[in-house]
């Protein structure tokens, strides 16, 4: 078997020396889909018999919006109640929250409640905080009902609703996109808050959790 | 370093359809035919299904070369890529093309590894270099860094360092003080109270002209605590007739102890797993003979179909007001569904040995449903249903494994964390640079073996090495905690690679959950029994690490007389082999001679006010020249958690398990 190896020279393909390091964690129950919603954003691939996550994981994913380069950190975690000592520090410094089920499963959807406040309260967050609503498996055949979603996404703050299958690639990048786009406007309102002619006395710029990325 | 150089690698085979699997990999794809350069070289590898690699050269952090000519990739953010196996020599033609746009430098700890660096970085290395101003380290001229002016060479080199990466050279600075201290100080105690002002004071001396700060960690390795680590042996797996001299006429096994001894040195073949797997879990007795066993069988049988009539029984109807029953269901389902199922066994649809591990884990459910169903568990008893084939016996081997392991599963995890902190004390004594290295990256709550401790390395290794680790384990040999030795034994083989490359926890996180696969267990069992022969041997362990390993509280004797002589290994006339080990010692733990945490040192110190002039010398210093208010926190937090550390071990480690990781 003969494979190659090469080094390519893309020359025109000027690379931002700093892309800004966002940071996105995704729950819900067990079995629900969340190690194949970032394997199929990040690798575009699904392997229906992937292993169920232990402990953490996380990928880094570089994604384009509005002219700017982001890199994504998206951290999957295990997602049994037993875990939830050790899950629940990673959430800590998170951009986004993607609140994940599966419409096949309506337990799951039931537990979504149970999981935005474990978010809230560990990772100490503001109100206002860009979470998505993941639906997942739509491929699959439905026993949570559209609506029934988007009603419970109404009654918790607005919140955006989509729904996906990592399996047949729908909504998957969609839905990231989408978490960015919320993240950043929040993001950009924060700037506008913070007048120019305002003397900080922290020292700090915004509120904001970003870092650079080290390259 | 230029930007847009990828190194990118895929299947040849794919290459007709390369361009449209390229471009779901990367969202620059629609550019890729627009290269006007590209070098190849030729590779062959022997692995199947690996994913296409690309990265960018901005993002490749070091590389590998493996004996057999294979080459690794790693990526800064950690990311180790699976091993490409080059045909003979060809490895070189990539470095060649490599080296056009980057410059390597060689590992100074680990020959095989090749850092990449920024091309101008490394022309300034060399100038100062050239300007004989950097320390190096046994040049070939020999002897340089002894001479007169070698104080003043490591002050230069220090603070070359500090406005490369202020942060790490003052922490790693700073936490190398603090160690220093810390086990000096400790030995020296042991040794000799009286003695101590003035090695606290050649201490303070040392650290007042930045002497051994740099380079490296010579003011740790100097000292060392412990003996050296020894050689060890290891043997061919116990085969069938072998097995047959251990047992009488009638079935029963003799020398119980001496056959797990011989298990731990070389394992089980394959044939003759089934049988030693009962017994090593506890579903044969050793003293019974081939009669008793047959009726503890068919009794053991029995019992399992009972309770596992006892679910299939439950009624939908019933289901529905037993919730807790209903959870533990749905998601064996869903767990069993993704366990191993690219295992030949365990591959395809409506394969029956998924029902099966499905039906054992119900069961399991009913014969503690206290403890139900926890995510890892399915881990546990898929390599148990794979060996013996057979239902009632896999359920009660698996019942004896998880009377073992059951701590891991804990509703608060409290079994898992104190093996984490297990770790860690073996890792504070075996390898203090290394610790030292770790709690400056915020990394020293080990969280980055969580996976491997909880499925005793299940995720990390084949299946023939799972197997074979597993029952290594099972004999309780050479101590009861050997697990924990692997870990530190397979950190041992990272810690370069990790060091080197300067991961930080997030990097470490990502390449151990990368190096899945890749271990060796062989190498690792040995390094593991070497590490624990090494503190057994040594004086002066701490009583935390002895209750760890299991070893015998330290007595308060001169160092300097001979220890008596160690239950393990084994002498060859000796039948029963370590039977000392589990205890018997008399416990004369000598509260009052042993010093454990060396917390002593650190009062004085602080005391003294050595601490605070260190870091607000060094604080300064980086304030200065990072110009990085950022940076005063970061560093000034150092002390605080050493002196927390000096003191109580496990406090410091809850309040770092229950912040923030990253």
């Amino acid at each position: 078997m003969v494979k190659c190896i090469t080094l390519r020279w893309f020359g025109h393909l000027e690379r931002l020396a700093e892309s800004e390091m966002t940071k996105v964690v995704i729950l819900g129950d067990g079995g629900v889909g969340k190690s194949c919603l970032m394997n199929r954003f990040v690798t575009d691939r699904f392997d229906e018999h992937s292993f169920h996550t232990i402990g953490v994981e996380f990928l880094n994913k570089e994604i384009e919006l509005g002219g700017e380069t982001y890199t994504l950190q998206i951290w999957d975690t295990a997602g049994q109640e037993r875990f939830k000592s050790l899950r629940t520090p990673f959430y800590r410094g998170s951009d986004m929250c993607l609140l994940t089920f599966s419409i096949d499963d309506p337990p799951s959807f039931k537990n979504l409640e149970m999981w935005r406040k474990e978010f809230v309260y560990y990772a100490d967050v503001k109100a206002d905080f860009p979470f998505l609503v993941v639906g997942n498996k739509v491929d699959l055949e439905r026993r949570v009902e559209r609506e029934e979603a988007e009603a419970w996404c109404r009654e918790n703050g607005d919140l955006p609703y989509i729904e996906t299958s990592a399996k047949i690639a729908t909504n998957v990048e969609a839905s990231f996109m989408m978490c960015l786009k919320r993240w950043a406007n929040i993001e950009s309102n924060q700037e506008r808050l913070t007048m120019p002619d305002t003397v900080q006395l922290d020292g700090g710029g915004s509120d904001r959790r970003l870092c650079s990325c080290s390259s | 370093m230029p930007h847009g150089v990828v190194v990118e690698w895929r299947c040849a085979e794919d290459e007709t359809s390369a361009d449209s699997d390229w471009a779901v990999i990367n969202s620059a794809a629609v550019t890729f035919t627009h290269h006007n350069i590209s070098d190849s070289v030729e590779i062959s590898t022997p692995r199947r299904n690996i994913r296409p690699i690309s990265i960018e050269l901005i993002d490749l952090r070091s590389y590998r070369l493996g004996q057999d000519g294979s080459l690794v990739l790693i990526q800064r953010d950690g990311t180790t890529h699976p091993g490409l196996a080059f045909h003979s020599g060809s490895v070189l033609c990539f470095v060649e093309v490599l080296l056009r746009y980057v410059a390597v430098k060689k590992s100074e700890k680990d020959c095989n590894l090749y850092l990449v660096s920024d091309k101008k970085q490394a022309a300034q290395d060399e100038e100062l270099l050239a300007m004989n101003l950097v320390p190096q380290r046994r040049g070939p001229g020999g002897g340089g860094a002894q001479g007169p002016s070698s104080a003043q060479q490591r002050v230069w080199g220090f603070f070359n360092n500090l406005k490369r990466d202020p942060y790490t050279a003052t922490t790693g600075a700073l936490s190398k003080f603090y160690d220093a201290v810390i086990y000096t100080g400790m030995e020296d105690y042991v040794r000799d109270a009286e003695g101590r002002d003035d090695d606290v004071a050649e201490i303070f001396h040392s650290l007042n002209g930045f002497e051994d700060l740099e380079p490296g960690f010579e003011l740790l390795t100097k000292k060392r605590i412990l003996n050296a680590r020894p050689e060890v042996e290891r043997l061919a797996a116990i085969t069938h007739d072998e097995f047959q001299e251990y047992v009488d006429i009638d079935g029963r096994v003799l020398d119980v102890e001496q056959l797990k001894q011989r298990i731990f040195r070389g394992g089980i073949h394959p044939n003759l797993r089934r049988e030693l797997w009962c017994y090593l879990l506890g579903h044969y007795l050793w003293n019974q003979t081939y009669v008793q066993r047959e009726e503890r069988k068919r009794e053991h049988e029995n019992h399992y179909y009972i309770m596992k009539q006892q679910w299939k029984t439950v009624t939908e109807d019933q289901e529905s007001r037993f919730s807790g029953f209903k959870e533990r269901r749905s998601l064996i389902e869903k767990d069993v569904s993704r366990t191993d199922r690219n295992h030949p066994f365990f591959e395809g649809e409506h394969n029956p040995n998924v029902t099966l591990l499905h039906d054992i884990l119900m069961t399991y459910v009913m014969y503690n449903f206290d403890l139900g169903y926890v995510q890892g568990m399915s881990d546990l008893l898929a390599p148990i249903l794979y060996v013996t084939q057979d239902e009632p016996t896999a359920f009660w081997c698996f019942v004896g494994y998880m009377d073992m392991v059951y701590r891991n599963f804990d509703m608060d995890q409290s079994g898992m964390k104190q093996q984490l902190k297990d770790v860690h004390q073996i890792v504070r004594l075996v390898d203090p640079e290394l610790m030292s290295y770790l709690e400056v990256r915020d990394s020293a709550n080990f969280y980055f073996c969580f996976r491997w401790l909880l499925v005793r390395f299940k995720r990390e290794l084949n299946y023939a090495s799972t197997l074979r680790l597993w029952e290594v384990l099972w004999t309780g040999y050479p101590c009861p905690n050997l697990h924990l030795l692997v870990a530190v034994a397979l950190l041992d083989t990272e810690k370069d690679t990790i060091m080197e490359n300067k991961f930080g926890f997030t990097e470490i996180l990502k390449h151990i959950n990368d190096i899945s696969l890749r271990i060796d267990i062989e190498a690792t069992l040995k390094k593991a029994e070497a590490i624990y022969l090494q503190v057994k041997s040594s004086p002066r362990v701490p009583d935390s690490v002895r209750t760890v390993l299991d070893l015998p509280p330290q007595e308060p004797q001169d160092p300097h007389e001979p220890q008596h002589s160690p239950s393990w290994p084994p002498q060859q006339d000796d039948r029963c082999g370590g039977g000392g080990d589990g205890g018997g010692e008399p416990s004369s733990s000598g509260s009052d001679g042993a010093v454990d945490s060396g917390g002593d040192v650190v009062e004085v110190l602080n005391s003294l006010g050595i601490v605070g002039v260190v870091s607000n010398m060094i604080g300064s210093a980086v304030r200065h020249i990072s110009g990085d208010d950022d940076m005063v926190d970061a560093q000034l937090e150092v002390p605080q958690q050493a002196r927390r550390r000096g003191e109580t071990v496990e406090e410091c480690y809850e309040s770092a398990l229950s912040h923030q990781f990253v």
